[in-house]
């Protein structure tokens, strides 16, 4: 076998969020590096592939995280040198703040060798099933904390924005302490005090990565947190400060009654549900894409143990498998009639699931992709059987965005990046913060409120999308139109173009848009000096400013 | 340091339903497992960093780590 290099991640529950082809990648290899967050992960690792070794030891106290990542590449590509199949296991997804990945699968393939990233469930993944919030809703951007403080730009308050390592501001080195800049926690409340008000209402969050311990939700008012309970792993999520008001003319272009807004008014930020008083469950679940290749150890188990298994995928093989896997599966695709409302669709599925949980069965709904992700019905059908007193969850899945990550070689952090579905992007005055990366979905449903039979995107839709970008963008900008590939023996279909282009451009119904970087975002000197000035009580901190 | 408390909790990670028995009834799950007085009380502690610690966690504390 020639020498190989495959990256993989392992989620965020030891080995319940792996998937069947990242456990083949880690058994198969000749040699497996690692970077996990705890030892029960690196044991069940070890079971895998006895070839093993930690780069845990490249972070050192005092070593910039630049210097430890370089050591990790260099780790990961000497083997190959032997010939030998290389395996290197992250934690979460391995494409998604870290870059050694990256940098390995770039060199090696430099030289000739065979070198893939595997997508796994991602800390956002997990943000937004544990939070119940749909990120395609009214819009995402997420970024690292330091960077968001330390760029000047502008963002848009009327969508969620993300914020990562929230406890480790303006600090490079690898530190022990839970909290790395307690300073620069106050520093970041204040900046966002400028454009939410000190009442806002904003949530910190921390996965657990452990199934005997819950995730770390708080709900605290944006004024308590500079005082808040964070470690360096602790994220921050700013709902929106509201809707903005639909362009009433791109609306009308459009042929719709009114900008849609997917899911009901008030869920962006989900209350915890109250305790269930009746016998009957619905879990909602993601099996990714590539049919069972991306389902975790954790959705294959629940999907096999329900009493009432539903799903709705977008291949024509995933349904076979789910029938194997449990013969009570049912297909929910038959909701779908020509011409009729995505709406009147949804109320139909909600239904049949509905009446499934009444009847006080385990019930699973399985989703090809992330369950939470721009799934208006999940969301609904998890509120309509709450709303009759039964319990609901939601776990997370492979996303399409992890799949894009994957297959396209980005890294979100690098820069940020901003999330919008396409019909809210065209109808609704967004602020758009050209130096992120851009991920549209669904640019071939714009102003589609019908289901329609065909797989080639709205012509009108897409012109008016692209318009609307041409605003931000200049026509040679390139724009990469993608689509995870939904099968193993397929590759994901990626097409460049410059963004004149778009209108004519081979855009499907399941395709998504990913928009590189228009510049990078100018340094803020003032909060440089700002945020060196928190640092100086930690003289061991190498600063990042 | 205790490989027994890293096994037990990669057990419940594989099995949603051996975890949702440990969220019901704790002490009757972990009966049945090698498990010390001290392995169980840390368990019931729900504190994810003191149960890390406790299987010799060698992980980096922050689950992101990033170049600015």
């Amino acid at each position: 076998m020639p020498p190989s290099l495959t990256v993989v991640g392992t989620g965020f529950l030891i080995a319940g969020h792996s998937t069947a082809e990242m456990r083949s990648a880690v058994e198969s290899a000749d040699v497996l590096l690692h970077l996990v967050a705890d030892e029960p992960t690196r044991g069940w690792l070890a079971t895998l592939n006895p070839r093993h070794e930690s780069l845990y030891d490249a972070y050192r106290d005092g070593v910039s995280r630049s210097e430890s990542y370089a050591e990790m590449v260099e780790r990961m590509l000497a083997p190959l040198a032997k010939g030998q199949r290389v395996c290197a296991a992250f934690y979460g997804h391995p494409g998604v703040f870290a870059t050694p990945g990256h940098e390995a699968i770039r060199r090696a393939r430099a030289v000739g060798i065979q070198a893939r990233m595997l997508p796994a469930v991602s800390a956002e993944d997990c943000l937004f099933a544990d939070l119940e919030i749909d990120p395609g809703q009214l819009g995402c951007q997420s970024y690292e904390a330091s960077y968001f403080l330390l760029r000047k730009r502008t963002f848009d308050p009327t969508s969620l924005l993300v914020l990562w390592q929230i406890g480790g501001i303006g600090v490079s080195t690898f530190q022990r302490e839970p909290i790395w800049n307690r300073e620069g926690l106050r520093l970041l409340a204040d900046t966002l005090q400028q454009h939410y008000p000190a009442d806002h209402e904003v949530v910190v969050y921390r996965a657990s990565g452990l199934p005997v311990c819950p995730p770390q939700i708080d709900r605290i008012p944006l004024s308590g947190l500079g005082d808040a309970d964070v470690s360096i792993a602790s994220t921050l999520l700013v709902p929106p400060r509201g809707v903005p008001d639909a362009k009433a003319c791109a609306v009308a272009r459009l042929g719709l009654p009114q900008a849609p807004v997917r899911g009901r008014a008030g869920t962006v930020l989900a209350r915890p549900p109250a305790e269930a008083k009746r016998p009957g469950r619905l879990t909602v679940v993601g099996l990714g894409y590539s049919v069972a290749g991306q389902v975790t150890l954790q959705t294959e188990a629940l999907i096999t143990q329900a009493e009432q298994l539903f799903f709705l995928v977008t291949d024509p093989v995933s349904g076979d498998w789910l029938r194997d896997l449990n013969p009570t599966a049912e297909s929910l695709h038959r909701g779908y009639r020509e011409g009729e409302s995505g709406e009147r669709a949804v109320e139909e599925m909600v239904a049949r699931i509905q009446d499934a949980v009444t009847a006080g069965k385990e019930v699973v709904a399985a989703f090809t992709g992330h369950p939470g992700i721009f799934l208006h019905m999940a969301h609904e059908a998890m509120a309509a059987v709450r709303a009759e007193g039964h319990a609901a969850r939601l776990l997370p899945g492979v996303s399409f965005e992890d799949c894009l990550i994957a297959d396209l070689g980005l890294d979100p952090a690098q820069q940020g990046r901003s999330l919008f579905e396409a019909t809210d992007l065209v109808t609704r005055p967004r602020t758009l913060d050209t130096t992120t990366a851009l991920v549209v979905l669904q640019p071939g449903c714009v102003g589609v409120a019908h289901y329609r039979p065909e797989r080639e995107a709205y012509a009108p839709g897409l012109r008016a999308l692209a318009e609307a970008l041409a605003h931000h963008y200049p026509p040679e900008h390139p724009v990469w139109v993608y689509e995870a590939a939904h099968l193993p023996i397929f590759q994901p279909v990626v097409h460049r173009v410059p963004l004149r282009r778009l209108d004519r451009a081979p855009v499907s119904v399941v395709s998504t848009l990913y928009v590189p970087p228009l510049m990078t975002a100018r340094r803020d000197e003032l909060m440089a000096s700002r945020l060196t000035a928190t640092l100086e009580a930690s003289r061991s901190a190498k600063v990042a400013v | 340091m205790s490989s027994n408390v890293a096994q037990f909790v990669t057990a419940l990670s594989k099995n949603p339903q051996a975890m949702e028995n440990f969220s019901k009834d704790p002490d009757g799950v972990m009966e049945v497992h090698d498990l010390t007085d001290e392995d169980k009380e840390v368990l019931k502690s729900g504190d994810a960093e003191r149960i890390r610690s406790h299987c010799g966690d060698e992980g980096p504390p922050g689950c992101l780590v990033l170049v600015v």
